[in-house]
Formats: C-alpha cells, sequence, structure tokens
C-alpha cells in the first residue's frame, strides 16, 4: 500500500486519527494494535509511523482531534454568547449518551492510569484543558457573570470533574431526570455569580461598615466607591450616612470590601 | 535671629549618650544557596528576586541568611502579614536590614519615627503626620505636580531617546517632598546621594557608612535652621512646632521625621513609576489598551503596585523563638518583602503575571496593619499623575536598549537606568 498518490500528509495524518478514536472507542486502548489501526487507514504499519511514533501518541492525538469538546465548539460558534450561558447548554447535556468519540476520554483517563507513555500527554491534554477553561471563567468574571473572587482554575477544575465524571457514569449505569438536572445546574451557576446584594426593593437590605480596628487608612473604600466611603481628618475610612447601599451600587461596594489589604470592609445584609 | 533650644550645638551634643548598637561582620559575595545564604544586595537579587523567591516559597518557606549578623526572609503572603500585624514580636526599631544592629533601648520610639516606632509611641508620632497625607491634602499637590511633569517632558527636546528613571521619574517625587518639607528644589541631586547612601550602601565598611548618613544628617540640620530663622507653611515648620505629650518634638524626632519623609517618599515613587513605564515599554498591548481606555488606569496602577511593589521593610525580632516552623534569635532581621507577598499564588490568581484589569486587588505594596504607608495618597497620586501625562504626551514608546536598563539592589527596587525609544 504505502502512501496513495495525491494525498498530502495532512491528509493522511487526519485519517489515522480518525481511523484510531474508532477503534480506541470501540476496542478500548489495550484491545487496539497499532496495526489496526494502519490496516483501517488503508496504510501500512512503516506509512502509520511516519506520522505517529506510539499506541500513546495516536490515543492523545484521537482525543485532540476527535474527542468531544462541546464547550470549545459552542463558544467558536458565538463567542458573543454569555459564558454561563455555554455552560448550561454543556452542562444539560452532559447526562446524555453520546457518541461513540465521546467516550474516548474514558479509554485515555483508564490508559493513563497504567502507562506512563500515555500519562504524559494527557497531563498536558488535560492542562490545557483547564487553561483554557480557567480563561473562559476569567471572562465571564470580566464580565460580571461569576464572583470575581472565585478562582477560575477551581472554577476550571470543577467543571472538568464534571464533564469526565459524566463520561464515566452512563445513563445505563444511573441517570437523571433533565429537568431536575437543569434546575440544579442553574442553581450552581447562580451560587457561582457575583455575590447578588439585594436593595431596599427586597426583603433584605444591605449596609457597608467599617471595622476600625482594622482600618489603616489605605483608602481603597473611598477610592473605589466614594458614594459610600469617606474619610476622616487623619484618612481613616469612614461610612456616609447609615452605609446603605443604593441600587447600583452594589458592585462598587463588593469591590470596596474585596480590596480593603485589612479586610476592614465589611457588607452586612439586614431583613 | 531666631533660635530653639533645642536645637543650639551644646543641647545637640548632649544627647550623645545613647548606648551603642551592635555591629556584625560584613559578608558579601555570590550566594551559594538562596535558602540559607540570600542576600538583597548582589546582583541577582537586583536583576529579578521574583524568581528567587518563587522558588524559595516553594520549598522553604522561610530563608535564613547568616550574613547581615542573621536574617530571615518569608515568602509567602501568609508570613509576611503575620509579621506585619505582629508588633509584639516584632519591633521596627531599624526597618533597614544592615549590619549594624540599632540599641534595643532605641524602641519604641527608633531613629526616624513613625516608621521606626513601635506601640505604644508608634500611634502618637503617625497622628502628627496623618493630617498632612490624606488624599484631600495631597490633592492640593496634583496641579503642580501635573506642570512639573510636562516640564520634564518639554525638557526632553527633539531626543528620541531619553532615560525615564533619571530624566522623569527620579524628578517628580524629589520635587513633589522638597515642596512639602520646604527644602529648595533645586537640591534634588543631593537627595539622590541621601537615598543611595542610606538604602544602597549597606554593606559599605562601617566609617564610610556613618559619614555618609551624617552628611545627610547635616543638611537636614541646616534645613532646620533655615526653618527656625525663617518659619513658613511646610511639614519642617510643622515638626518643629508640633508637641507630643504636651511637649515639644525631641530634636532627634524632628530630623529623624524629616529624614523618613525626604527618603521613603523620593526612592519608593520613582521606583513605581520607573517600573510601570518599563512594563509598559515592553509590553505594547497594556499601552494600546490605556491609551485607548485612560479609565482603566487607576486599575492598572494598582496591578503594577502588586506586581513591582517597590518596597520590602526589615523588623528584628523581640526575644528567642520558634515562629512558624524556624527557630528565630532575639535581634535576628527579618527581611518583609511585601513584593514576594504580592507574588504569592496562595493570595492572588496569576500571581506571576502583570493583569492591568485585575479588579480584586488586595495587595500589599504599602505594608499591612499600623505602619501602613504614610505616603500612600501622595505615592498614588504621583503615580497616576506621572502616567496620565506618560501617556498623553508619549503614547508610543520602547525599550532602546533592555539590556541597558539597571535596577536598584536593596530594599526598594526600581529601575535606575530606564533608556525608552519615544515617539
Amino acid at each position: 500500500m504505502g502512501r496513495i498518490a495525491g494525498v498530502t500528509a495532512a491528509e493522511t495524518r487526519e485519517r489515522l486519527l480518525r481511523a484510531a478514536a474508532d477503534m480506541f472507542a470501540e476496542r478500548g486502548y489495550d484491545g487496539t494494535r497499532v496495526a489496526d489501526i494502519a490496516a483501517a487507514a488503508g496504510l501500512s504499519n512503516g506509512a502509520l509511523y511516519a506520522h505517529f511514533s506510539s499506541k500513546a501518541e495516536l490515543l492523545v492525538g484521537a482525543l485532540r482531534a476527535h474527542g468531544r469538546q462541546m464547550l470549545a465548539e459552542l463558544f467558536a460558534t458565538d463567542p458573543s454568547r454569555s459564558v454561563t450561558d455555554l455552560l448550561l447548554a454543556v452542562g444539560r447535556c452532559l447526562p446524555r449518551r453520546r457518541d461513540p468519540s465521546g467516550y474516548l476520554i474514558v479509554e485515555a483517563l483508564v490508559a493513563a492510569r497504567r502507562d506512563q507513555d500515555v500519562a504524559r500527554p494527557m497531563r498536558d491534554y488535560m492542562g490545557e484543558r483547564a487553561d483554557w477553561m480557567a480563561g473562559l471563567m476569567r471572562v465571564a468574571q470580566a464580565g460580571g457573570e461569576l464572583d470575581p473572587a472565585l478562582s477560575p482554575d477551581a472554577l476550571a477544575h470543577f467543571c472538568l470533574l464534571l464533564a469526565m465524571g459524566s463520561a464515566l457514569i452512563t445513563p445505563d449505569l444511573h441517570a437523571v431526570g433533565e429537568a431536575e438536572w437543569a434546575d440544579l445546574l442553574n442553581r450552581l451557576v447562580t451560587a457561582f455569580g457575583p455575590a447578588v446584594i439585594p436593595t431596599q426593593t427586597g426583603t433584605t437590605q444591605v449596609r457597608v461598615q467599617i471595622n476600625h480596628e482594622r482600618c489603616q487608612g489605605h483608602g481603597r473604600c473611598y477610592d473605589l466607591a466614594p458614594s459610600l466611603f469617606g474619610d476622616d481628618d487623619e484618612g481613616y475610612g469612614t461610612v456616609l450616612g447609615d452605609g446603605t447601599v443604593p441600587p447600583g451600587l452594589e458592585h462598587d461596594a463588593r469591590l470596596a470590601e474585596l480590596n480593603c489589604p485589612e479586610h476592614a470592609v465589611e457588607l452586612v445584609e439586614e431583613a | 535671629m531666631a533660635t530653639d533650644e533645642r536645637f543650639t550645638e551644646e543641647n545637640l551634643q548632649a544627647r550623645g549618650d545613647v548606648p551603642f548598637g551592635v555591629r556584625n561582620e560584613i559578608i558579601t559575595g555570590p550566594v551559594s544557596d538562596w535558602a540559607t545564604d540570600f542576600s538583597h544586595l548582589e546582583p541577582e537579587w537586583a536583576a529579578d528576586p521574583y524568581r528567587i523567591q518563587d522558588d524559595l516559597r516553594q520549598r522553604c518557606p522561610i530563608a535564613h541568611t547568616a550574613r547581615f549578623g542573621g536574617a530571615w526572609l518569608p515568602t509567602t503572603y501568609e508570613d509576611v502579614a503575620a509579621i506585619a500585624y505582629d508588633t509584639d514580636r516584632f519591633s521596627s526599631r531599624s526597618i533597614i536590614m544592615s549590619n549594624f544592629r540599632p540599641p534595643r533601648e532605641l524602641a519604641p520610639i527608633g531613629g526616624s519615627p513613625p516608621i521606626s516606632s513601635d506601640p505604644p509611641f508608634h500611634r502618637d508620632a503617625r497622628k502628627l503626620l496623618l493630617p498632612a497625607f490624606t488624599k484631600s491634602q495631597i490633592a492640593k499637590q496634583e496641579p503642580g505636580t501635573r506642570s512639573f511633569c510636562h516640564a520634564l517632558i518639554d525638557a526632553f527636546g527633539e531626543r528620541d531617546v531619553v532615560d525615564a528613571a533619571t530624566e522623569y521619574a527620579q524628578h517628580i517625587p524629589m520635587r513633589v517632598i522638597a515642596d512639602m518639607l520646604g527644602f529648595p528644589p533645586e537640591d534634588g541631586p543631593q537627595f539622590r546621594e541621601f537615598v543611595e547612601d542610606l538604602l544602597e550602601g549597606i554593606n559599605l565598611p562601617q566609617d564610610e557608612r556613618i559619614e555618609r548618613v551624617s552628611r545627610m544628617w547635616e543638611y537636614l540640620l541646616a534645613q532646620v535652621y533655615d526653618h527656625i530663622d525663617r518659619p513658613r507653611e511646610d511639614l519642617t515648620s510643622y515638626l518643629l512646632n508640633a508637641e507630643i505629650y504636651g511637649r515639644k518634638l525631641e530634636p532627634g524626632h524632628v530630623v529623624g521625621a524629616m529624614a523618613l519623609l525626604l527618603i521613603a517618599g523620593i526612592d519608593t515613587s520613582w521606583s513605581a513609576i520607573g517600573a510601570s513605564l518599563w512594563h509598559l515599554a515592553k509590553t505594547p498591548a497594556d499601552r494600546q489598551r490605556l491609551l485607548a481606555d485612560p479609565g482603566l488606569l487607576p486599575t492598572a496602577i494598582e496591578e503594577f503596585l502588586r506586581a513591582y511593589a517597590p518596597v520590602t521593610m526589615a523588623r528584628l525580632v523581640k526575644q528567642d523563638m520558634s515562629w512558624h516552623g524556624v527557630e528565630m534569635t532575639a535581634d535576628d532581621w527579618i527581611l518583609l518583602s511585601f513584593p514576594a507577598a504580592n507574588r504569592d499564588p496562595a493570595q492572588f490568581d496569576r500571581a506571576d503575571e502583570v493583569v492591568i484589569d485585575r479588579e480584586v486587588n488586595r495587595h500589599a505594596a504599602f505594608g499591612l496593619g499600623i505602619h501602613r504607608c504614610l505616603g500612600s495618597h501622595l505615592a498614588r497620586m504621583e503615580l497616576r499623575v506621572a502616567l496620565e501625562v506618560w501617556l498623553e504626551r508619549i503614547g508610543e514608546f520602547s525599550l532602546a536598549d533592555p539590556t541597558a536598563v539597571t535596577w536598584a539592589a536593596g530594599q526598594i527596587r526600581g529601575p535606575r537606568t530606564l533608556p525608552l525609544r519615544i515617539g
């Protein structure tokens, strides 16, 4: 067989990865021989090794090329869509059955447990996915969708756990009601959102206060939220009026709290 | 000619009965292992202390050195904060780590109150100065600072390469603090020498060091006499008239506080302005973003302060103790690195990156606890005005020669040579 006339190296590579993805998903890492992949792609073993040096490389390559990456795909289709919306859309699909290449990740994770040759590239792969995800979280934080106080890395890790876990616990093993699952996700996203500060219109009010034992006069509160804070003759922070946070100033209040180096600014909720 | 009994030669000499401090052997030269032999005066540290601190944070996290007569270097935010807050066990009687420990009897006042003071004296000494450094008082200096920045840029003329450290950053805080203290503005070059003598000449032979420090003392005394003769509306006259516990200040307190305001007011802001310009010169994306969105500047400034915090302080351990896993001995130094705290990944997300729109930024560039930098509002004003004017006037700039940039060694870090290609 050998090289098929008129086919570029990139095309050959792509055909190999496609064959590898199908084969690994069907038979698992241990159950697949390199020769089977070469045969399925219509190539000799020698020709395969011109493109990939090991079975491990084929596995992770197949995962990168054909593993499920719903979030990245949805994001690419519509980068302007809100991040929490994207996360919810993907999250709702998690408990559903996947096409076979959606389970490629399971084979790769299992193989990585046993085989150092797989573990090394898998660490890189997971690291890249986590970084990409953390970047998305930062976008959401900058856009006020997620609480900037949460670690983007921790959020990304949490999402990865959900995605990987859903590949392991298939609907055959255990199922969950779609509506119940969607409700739960909505609650989670709300909990990860910026602290929603109820205002006078609700049943609770939020007030800012300063712990004067802690305040050292850094002035971050009156820099960032000059409508809520002032300073005294020595530069220590003071609360203007009774400290009630009017509508529209919730974000300023929160910034003042989160940027005080001495943790002297506090937000209190009152019934 | 007016007189002030406190400052007659007789009375000044009568104060000479202060107990001696302790001197130790001066150790210099290459560091063998940063965990056990660190020195903030070696060129590697000056070039890039962050890499060293990041490494130590992972493997110590409190480093030690036998240099300076014994010192510790905590590198996590948590440890730095704990020491800053613990004035019971860590004294501020000297805040510049050197080969000389002032006598314990110097506490709680120290040589340059209030930065060198411990409670309870600290609070009263600080109270004297706070009103002059509030945000609204400092705002009065802003128009003058702004026009001075413009004048500095006017002086660049048609040149396309300028040294932003020596021709711009350095002069701004010098002029402002000279103005506040009522010193002649043309004395700027001397101030720079004082700064270098005090903060960078740490490992010079003691006699030379004493001689250099006394040069500043003589200069400050001359300013005192000038103000006794001609009292003015400035901080020097204010200190001469100020009272604590119903009495005028001791002469050492007056001159020590003047020294503090002069030294702490210059080197620090100069470093912060220089480091910010250095960052913007080598990071076109951030520069473009600030040019397009000047409203982001205050947020970016906080990030420059975090990532390039210029100031490291020192403390002296009060008594032998086990502290966070290390055995500290009385009179050991602590090199209290706010820059290291500011790059602790446990405290800051993407700690080693400069993220100019970082909204939540609880950095410790101005210290934590009772010694929060007195001049923080002044520094923020100077930094903001210096960058606003520079971005408005220069806009496009880059490092003319990255290898020509030099950084100060020691406790205050910032560029001392910064050739920029402008326009």
